[in-house]
C-alpha cells in the first residue's frame, strides 16, 4: 500500500511539471491574447521553462486561459469546446473581461461574468494583464492543478 | 536455431525496449532546450518529453462518437510497438549486431513506415476533418519522401552487394566510410532530406501542423493513447538516426567506447539535423514539400544509383 | 459484311459467306490434313447454321419480327428456342466444349501444319471479327428487357428439330471421334489419290479431369433445377465447387505438384465465392441460377486447364473459362454498362486467346502431338524462328490474360460492373492463370530447350527478362493508377493488376527465390485480394454506392468486415510482417540478387503505391465522418461473412508459419527441375537473411500487451470518455459535410500522378462521370 502511494506522489510530483496550455478566445479585443502570446514566444518571459507548452487541441490541454467577455454569440461554442478537455483540468480567466466584464459589462451582448458557466480557478485581472501576471496566474493554476492530477 | 536469451533482451531492454525509449526522451529534450536557447530562452527540463509522458499517463481517454474505437486506439499501440522492434533492428557498430531472425534491412525499412501508416489511420479514424487533412498531407509527404529513401538504401546496397545492415558495417569498416566517400555524397545529401520530413518537424511539420490543422491525426487524442504518440515518435528519433549511422558512418571503436561514440554521432544528427533546421526555418506548404522532394532529393538519389552502378 | 446487317437472316447469310470462305481457304492447301479438317467444318458448319436457322425462323414465326434490334429480350419469353439459339453462336464461334471448336482447331492445325501462318491468322482475324455480330445478337436476345405482346414458345415439332440438332453440336465437341474418323477416311481416300501420305490426326478428344466434370455437370444441373427449385439449386451451387475440391483431392495423380495446388485453391476459393454470392445475391435474386451456373462453368474450365496435359485440352478449358461462361457471368446486372463491359472484356479475351491459338497449333505441327512432354522433347529440334515466334505468341496471349502492359490495361481490365463475388474471383483466381501458364511454359521449355537459344543476357534469357521487365513497368503503372481511383471496385482492379505485375516479374526472373516468391505471394493475393473484394461487396450491398466519394463511417456499423479489410489491406501493401509482406519480401530480394535492381526499386516503390491506395479505401469507406450511407448501414449477413473470415484466418496462418506453403513450394519447384528452396514447415523465410514472420508478430504482440498496460493507466483506470469531435466549438455543419471524400484526399500527389499518366477520372460507370461531381458531399479540400 506504501509503495503504491509513494508511487502515486512521485508521479504526481513528476506530472505536474507538464502543464500544456490551451487558450479559448471568448470573444476577446485579442489584447489579452497578445500577452499570453508573449509569455511564450519572447525570450524574457518563456513559459517553457516551467514545462508548459501550448498546443492547439483541446484534448491535449491541462490549463485553460480563457480571455474574453464572453459573447452571446460565441458562448455555446465555448461551452462545448471547454467540455471537449479531459479532466483533470484548471481554468485561468486572463484579463478583465471573463472577470467581469470589463468595458463591455453593460453591453447586451456578453454574459460575464464567466464563473456563471464555467468554474473558474484563478483570476488574472488586467486590461490586459501584464505577461508576468499570466505567468504567476499560470504557475497558481499548476499549484490548484497539483491536488487534482 | 533461436537465441532464446539475447533477442527478448535485445527487443526489451537494450539497444531497443527501454533503453531506446529513454534515449529518445532524452534526445526530444535535448532538443527542445537546445533549440529554446538558440532562440535566447530558458527552456525546459532535459526530463521534460519523460514528465510530459508520466503526466498524459494520469489524463483520461477521450475517443470520438463517430470514431471506431478499436482501430482508434489501437494505432498508437501499434505505431509504438513496431518502432520498439525497429530499435532492435538497428545495428550499434562495434557494440550491437541484431540476430538475423529479426530482419534485415528491407524489414527495418518497411517498420520504419508503420509510424506514418498509423498517423494516418489515427487521422482518418477519428472522423474528424483536421485528421483527415492530417492524412492527406501525410500521405502526400511519405509518397515524397519514400522514393528517395528506397533509391539511397538500394544504392548503398549496390555499393556493398548486401543488404544486411551487418555486411554494409563490415563494408564501411574495411573500406572507409561512406561519409568521406564522394560517391556516396549524392546519396548522403538525399538522406540528409530525408530524415527531417520522416521525423516530421518544421519545415516539414506540414501533416501535424499545430497552427493549421490542430495537430492534425493528434487532434482527437487525449491521454495515455497520445503519449503513446510522443514514444512513437521518440523512438522513431533513435532508429531513423541510428539507420542514418549505420549507412553512412559506422566507424567506431568496439566495447563501451562505441556505444558512447554512436550516442554521440546520433545527437549530432538531431542537433544539427533537427534542431537547428527547425528553429531556422518555417513550415513548407504541402505542394511545396511534395515537389521539393521529387526535384532536389529524387534526382540526388537517382544520380547516387547511377555513379554507384558505373563505379 | 455480316458486321452491319440489321436483318438476322440476312446476318447469317453473310456469316455463312464468311464461313464458307474459311472453309474454302484451307481446302486450298491441298494437304491430306487440311482436307479432313475442312470436311470436318463443313459438316459441323451445317448442323450449325441450320440450327441458327431454325431457331431464326422460330423468331420471326412467332414474333413477326425480322430485324435485330427488335429481338430485344426475346429469349425471355422463348427460352428453349433461343438457349438453343446461343448454343448454335458459341459453337460457330469455335468455343468449347462444343463441336464448333474441335473443327476449328483442326484447321487452325492444318494450316499451321502446311505452313500457312498467314492463312491461320487470318481465320482467327475473322473468327474475331465474327464475334462481334455472333455475340451481339446473343446480347441483343438475353440481356436487353422485353419489350411488345405476348410471344408463345415456338411450336413442338421444332423443339424436338432443334433438340436435335443441339445435341449433335454438344456430342460433336464431348465426344469428336466418330466424326473426325469418318472425316479421315474420306481425307485419306483424297490423299492416296494424290499420292499423299495418309492424314495424322491429332488426338482431339477433350479429357475431363473428374473436378472439371463435376463441376460442368453441376452447373448445368444447378441452372436447371433454378427453374423449379430454387432453394435447393442454391444449396447445390456451393456443394458443386466443394465436390470439385474433393475430386481434385481424389485425384492427385492426374496433376502434377504446381498444378495440384493450383486446382485445389481455384475450387477451394470457389467454394468461398459462391457461398458468400449466394448471400450476395439473396438481396436481387434475378437470374441468380444463371449466374451460378457461368461461375461453376468458369471453375470447371480452371480446373480442366490444371488437369490438362497437352496443349489442346490446355487451351479447350482455357476457352472455357475464358470466353462464353465469363461473359454470361458478367454481364449479370443487365445493365448497359454491364453489357458494353462484358462485351468489350470478351472480344478482348477472345484476341488474347486467338494469339495463343497461333502458337499452340505451330508448336503442336511441329512436333506432331500436343502433349506437353512431346513438344518439350521436339523443342531442341525445332528452327529458332518457328519455334520463338510460337512462344512469344503464346505467352502474348497469357500475359493479355494478366492484364500486362503494353496493352493499356483500361481496355483489357475486367469489368466493374461484374457482380462482386465474380469480380473478386475474376481477380484473385481467374487472372492467376496468366502467370500460372507463364511459369509451366518456362518450366517446359526452359534452359536450353529454347529459352536460351532466344538470346541471353548476363546469362539469363532474354524472353525472361522481357517478361520481368514487363511485370515491373506494369507494376508500377498499375499501383500509381489505383492510387487515382475513385470507384470502389476500379481502386481494387488496378491494385490487382498491380499485384499481378509482382507475381509475373517473380516467376520471370526464374532464380529459386524468385518463383518461390512469385509462388508465394500468388496464393498471397489470391486470398487478400479476394477478401478485399469480398469486404467491397459487402459495402455495395448494404450502401448501394459505386464510387468511393459516396460512402464514409462505416467502420462502426461494419466493424467485423472493417477490420478484416485492414488486415488484409495492410498485408497486402506490405506492412511487416503480415502475409503480403512476407511474400513481397521474398521478391526484393530476389529482385536485388538476381541484379534486377531497378526492378526491386519499382516494386518497393509500388507497394507504397498500393498503400497509398488501400488507405484511401480504408479511409473513404469505412472512416472519416459518416456519410449518408452509414446510417443505414448493417454488418453482412453471416453466409458473406463466413467466407470472408476463413481467406482471412488462412493470410493469418501463413503470415505466421511461412512454410505452410513455402514447403509445397519447395517440391513444386523440385518435380519442375528447378533447385528448391530450403524451407521447413515452421521455419523461417528462405534466402540470404532469411528471418522468421512469427518471431516478430509474437514479439510486436507481447510489445503490444506491455503498451496496452500504459494505455490502461490513464484516470479511471483508462474507462473511455465519448464525446463528438472537435470541430471549434461550431456546430452548424451537417454530418458528412466535413467528410474529406476520396477525390480530394491526395492533392498533390493525384495531380502529378495524373499529368504524368495522363489519366481521366473514370469509375468503370460511365453515368458516373458527371455525378461524381455533383452528389459528393464535399466542402473542404485537403490542401
Amino acid at each position: 500500500m506504501t509503495l503504491l502511494q509513494t508511487l502515486t506522489d512521485s508521479a504526481r510530483n513528476l506530472a505536474v511539471r507538464s502543464p500544456w496550455i490551451y487558450r479559448i478566445n471568448a470573444g476577446s479585443c485579442n489584447g489579452c491574447d497578445v500577452e499570453c502570446a508573449t509569455t511564450a514566444l519572447i525570450p524574457r518571459y518563456d513559459v517553457e521553462r516551467l514545462g508548459c507548452q501550448y498546443c492547439g487541441s483541446p484534448r491535449h490541454a491541462d490549463i485553460v486561459l480563457i480571455t474574453g467577455p464572453l459573447t452571446a454569440h460565441i458562448k455555446d461554442d465555448v461551452l462545448r469546446v471547454f467540455a471537449e478537455i479531459p479532466d483533470p483540468k484548471v481554468t485561468v480567466a486572463v484579463g478583465v473581461c471573463p472577470i467581469s466584464g470589463g468595458i463591455f459589462r453593460e453591453s447586451y451582448a456578453v454574459h460575464a461574468q464567466v464563473d456563471q458557466y464555467l468554474p473558474v480557478d484563478v483570476n488574472v485581472p488586467g486590461c490586459p494583464p501584464r505577461p508576468q501576471a499570466i505567468i504567476e496566474g499560470v504557475a497558481q493554476a499548476i499549484a490548484i492543478w497539483r491536488q487534482r492530477i | 536455431m533461436l537465441d532464446t536469451t539475447t533477442i527478448p533482451l535485445a527487443v526489451l531492454m537494450f539497444p531497443g525496449g527501454l533503453f531506446a525509449l529513454a534515449f529518445g526522451l532524452a534526445l526530444k529534450g535535448l532538443d527542445r532546450r537546445v533549440a529554446a536557447r538558440l532562440q535566447g530562452r530558458i527552456g525546459p527540463p532535459l526530463a521534460q518529453p519523460f514528465f510530459d509522458l508520466v503526466k498524459l499517463a494520469r489524463k483520461r481517454t477521450m475517443v470520438p462518437d463517430i470514431a471506431a474505437e478499436p482501430v482508434f486506439l489501437g494505432a498508437p499501440l501499434i505505431g509504438t510497438v513496431s518502432m520498439l522492434l525497429a530499435a532492435a533492428l538497428v545495428p550499434i557498430p562495434g557494440v550491437y549486431a541484431p540476430n538475423p531472425m529479426l530482419g534485415d534491412l528491407l524489414v527495418l525499412l518497411y517498420l520504419l513506415a508503420v509510424p506514418a501508416v498509423v498517423l494516418m489511420i489515427a487521422g482518418s479514424a477519428s472522423g474528424s476533418p483536421f485528421g483527415a487533412i492530417g492524412f492527406s498531407r501525410e500521405m502526400a509527404l511519405m509518397l515524397a519522401y519514400e522514393g528517395p529513401l528506397v533509391l539511397v538504401v538500394a544504392a548503398v546496397a549496390l555499393r556493398t552487394g548486401s543488404f544486411s545492415l551487418s555486411d554494409i558495417i563490415a563494408y564501411q569498416q574495411t573500406h572507409g566510410a561512406f561519409l568521406f566517400d564522394p560517391v556516396m555524397w549524392p546519396a548522403l545529401l538525399a538522406f540528409l532530406a530525408f530524415y527531417p520530413a520522416n521525423l516530421g518537424i518544421v519545415p516539414f511539420d506540414i501533416p501535424e501542423a499545430e497552427t493549421e490543422v490542430l495537430e492534425g491525426p493528434l487532434l482527437e487524442y487525449s491521454g495515455p493513447a497520445l503519449g503513446l504518440f510522443k514514444m512513437m515518435s521518440a523512438l522513431k528519433a533513435v532508429v531513423v538516426l541510428g539507420l542514418g549511422v549505420a549507412l553512412f558512418f559506422p566507424s567506431a571503436p568496439d566495447g563501451a567506447a562505441g556505444l558512447l561514440v554512436h550516442l554521440a554521432k546520433l545527437v549530432v544528427m538531431m542537433l544539427v539535423g533537427v534542431t537547428l533546421l527547425r528553429v531556422s526555418m518555417g513550415r513548407m506548404r504541402i505542394d511545396q514539400a511534395f515537389s521539393f522532394f521529387l526535384r532536389w532529393p529524387l534526382a540526388l538519389s537517382l544520380l547516387s544509383l547511377a555513379i554507384v552502378a558505373a563505379a | 459484311m455480316a458486321l452491319i446487317q440489321k436483318e438476322l437472316k440476312r446476318m447469317l447469310a453473310y456469316s455463312t459467306l464468311a464461313q464458307i470462305g474459311e472453309i474454302a481457304a484451307i481446302l486450298g492447301l491441298g494437304t491430306s490434313l487440311a482436307t479432313t479438317a475442312s470436311l470436318l467444318h463443313v459438316t459441323n458448319h451445317a448442323v450449325m447454321k441450320t440450327l441458327l436457322f431454325f431457331a431464326a425462323g422460330a423468331f420471326i414465326l412467332q414474333s413477326g419480327r425480322r430485324h435485330l434490334k427488335d429481338l430485344a429480350g426475346l429469349g425471355r419469353v422463348m427460352p428453349f428456342t433461343a438457349g438453343c439459339y446461343a448454343l448454335a453462336t458459341v459453337a460457330i464461334m469455335g468455343l468449347p466444349p462444343f463441336s464448333g471448336f474441335i473443327s476449328k482447331f483442326l484447321m487452325i492445325t492444318a494450316a499451321a501444319a502446311a505452313g500457312r501462318i498467314d492463312v491461320a491468322a487470318l481465320i482467327l482475324v475473322g473468327s474475331i471479327l465474327a464475334a462481334f455480330y455472333y455475340l451481339r445478337v446473343v446480347r441483343i436476345l438475353f440481356f436487353q428487357p422485353y419489350e411488345g405482346p405476348v410471344v408463345k414458345e415456338a411450336p413442338t415439332s421444332m423443339l424436338v428439330a432443334m433438340a436435335l440438332l443441339a445435341s449433335a453440336i454438344v456430342f460433336g465437341g464431348v465426344a469428336p471421334t466418330i466424326q473426325i474418323d469418318a472425316a479421315s477416311a474420306v481425307g485419306n481416300l483424297v490423299a492416296a489419290r494424290a499420292g499423299l501420305p495418309p492424314v495424322v490426326v491429332p488426338d482431339l478428344l477433350i479429357v475431363w479431369p473428374a473436378a472439371a466434370l463435376i463441376a460442368t455437370l453441376g452447373a448445368v444441373a444447378v441452372w436447371l433445377f433454378g427453374k423449379t427449385s430454387p432453394a435447393f439449386a442454391t444449396k447445390l451451387a456451393i456443394a458443386v465447387p466443394a465436390a470439385a475440391f474433393v475430386a481434385v483431392l481424389l485425384q492427385p495423380d492426374r496433376y502434377d505438384g504446381l498444378s495440384f495446388a493450383f486446382a485445389l485453391l481455384v475450387s477451394g476459393v470457389g467454394t468461398l465465392n459462391m457461398a458468400y454470392a449466394t448471400g450476395y445475391l439473396a438481396h436481387h435474386p434475378h437470374a441468380q441460377h444463371r449466374f451460378y451456373a457461368a461461375f461453376a462453368l468458369m471453375m470447371a474450365g480452371l480446373m480442366g486447364m490444371a488437369g490438362s496435359h497437352d496443349f489442346f485440352n490446355f487451351f479447350a478449358f482455357w476457352e472455357l473459362m475464358s470466353s462464353w461462361a465469363l461473359y454470361v457471368a458478367l454481364v449479370h446486372e443487365e445493365t448497359a454498362d454491364a453489357r458494353r463491359e462484358a462485351f468489350k472484356y470478351f472480344i478482348f479475351n477472345t484476341v488474347g486467346a486467338s494469339f495463343m491459338f497461333l502458337g499452340i497449333a505451330m508448336f503442336g505441327t511441329a512436333a506432331d502431338s500436343f502433349d506437353f512432354a512431346a513438344i518439350a522433347r521436339a523443342a531442341p529440334a525445332m528452327t529458332t524462328v518457328w519455334a520463338g515466334s510460337a512462344l512469344v505468341l503464346v505467352l502474348v496471349g497469357m500475359l493479355m490474360k494478366a492484364a500486362m502492359l503494353p496493352i493499356r490495361i483500361d481496355y483489357q481490365m475486367h469489368p466493374a460492373t461484374a457482380p462482386t463475388p465474380v469480380s473478386g474471383y475474376i481477380s484473385a483466381v481467374l487472372l492467376k492463370s496468366g502467370p500460372y501458364g507463364v511459369l509451366k511454359l518456362m518450366a517446359l521449355f526452359g534452359g536450353a530447350t529454347l529459352l536460351d537459344r532466344l538470346g541471353l543476357i548476363n546469362g539469363q534469357s532474354l524472353i525472361g527478362n522481357a517478361i520481368a521487365i514487363i511485370g515491373g513497368v506494369t507494376l508500377l503503372y498499375a499501383g500509381a493508377m489505383a492510387v487515382v481511383q475513385t470507384g470502389i471496385k476500379r481502386l481494387l482492379i488496378y491494385s490487382t493488376v498491380c499485384q499481378l505485375g509482382y507475381i509475373t516479374m517473380a516467376l520471370a526472373l526464374g532464380t529459386t527465390l524468385g518463383v518461390a516468391g512469385g509462388l508465394m505471394h500468388f496464393v498471397n493475393h489470391m486470398m487478400l485480394k479476394d477478401v478485399l473484394f469480398l469486404c467491397a461487396g459487402a459495402i455495395m450491398v448494404t450502401s448501394h454506392a459505386r464510387t468511393l466519394d459516396e460512402l464514409g463511417g462505416l467502420g462502426r456499423k461494419m466493424p467485423i468486415t472493417f477490420g478484416i479489410f485492414l488486415f488484409a489491406g495492410l498485408s497486402l501493401a506490405g506492412i511487416p510482417p503480415l502475409n503480403g509482406f512476407n511474400s513481397k519480401w521474398i521478391i526484393y530480394v530476389a529482385a536485388f540478387e538476381s541484379g534486377h535492381y531497378v526492378l526491386g526499386i519499382f516494386a518497393m516503390v509500388a507497394s507504397l503505391f498500393t498503400l497509398a491506395a488501400i488507405l484511401k479505401f480504408a479511409h473513404a469507406a469505412f472512416m472519416g465522418s459518416p456519410g449518408a450511407a452509414a446510417e443505414h448501414a448493417h454488418e453482412a449477413p453471416a453466409t458473406m461473412l463466413v467466407p470472408m473470415l476463413v481467406l482471412a484466418a488462412g493470410s493469418f496462418a501463413v503470415g505466421m508459419m511461412p512454410g505452410l506453403l513455402l514447403v509445397p513450394i519447395a517440391a513444386i519447384q523440385q518435380e519442375l527441375g528447378m533447385v528448391p528452396i530450403a524451407a521447413t514447415w515452421t521455419g523461417p523465410l528462405p534466402g540470404a537473411g532469411g528471418w522468421h514472420p512469427a518471431l516478430l508478430s509474437i514479439l510486436l504482440l507481447v510489445l503490444a500487451g506491455i503498451g496496452f498496460l500504459y494505455l490502461r493507466l490513464g484516470r479511471a483506470g483508462g474507462a473511455i470518455i465519448r464525446s463528438p469531435i472537435h470541430l471549434c466549438g461550431v456546430q452548424d455543419i451537417a454530418m458528412g459535410q466535413a467528410n474529406i471524400g476520396a477525390g480530394n484526399l491526395y492533392e498533390a500527389p493525384d495531380a502529378a500522378i495524373r499529368s504524368l499518366l495522363h489519366a481521366k477520372h473514370d469509375t468503370g460507370y460511365s453515368d458516373d462521370d458527371t455525378a461524381a461531381d455533383t452528389t459528393a458531399p464535399i466542402t473542404i479540400h485537403a490542401v
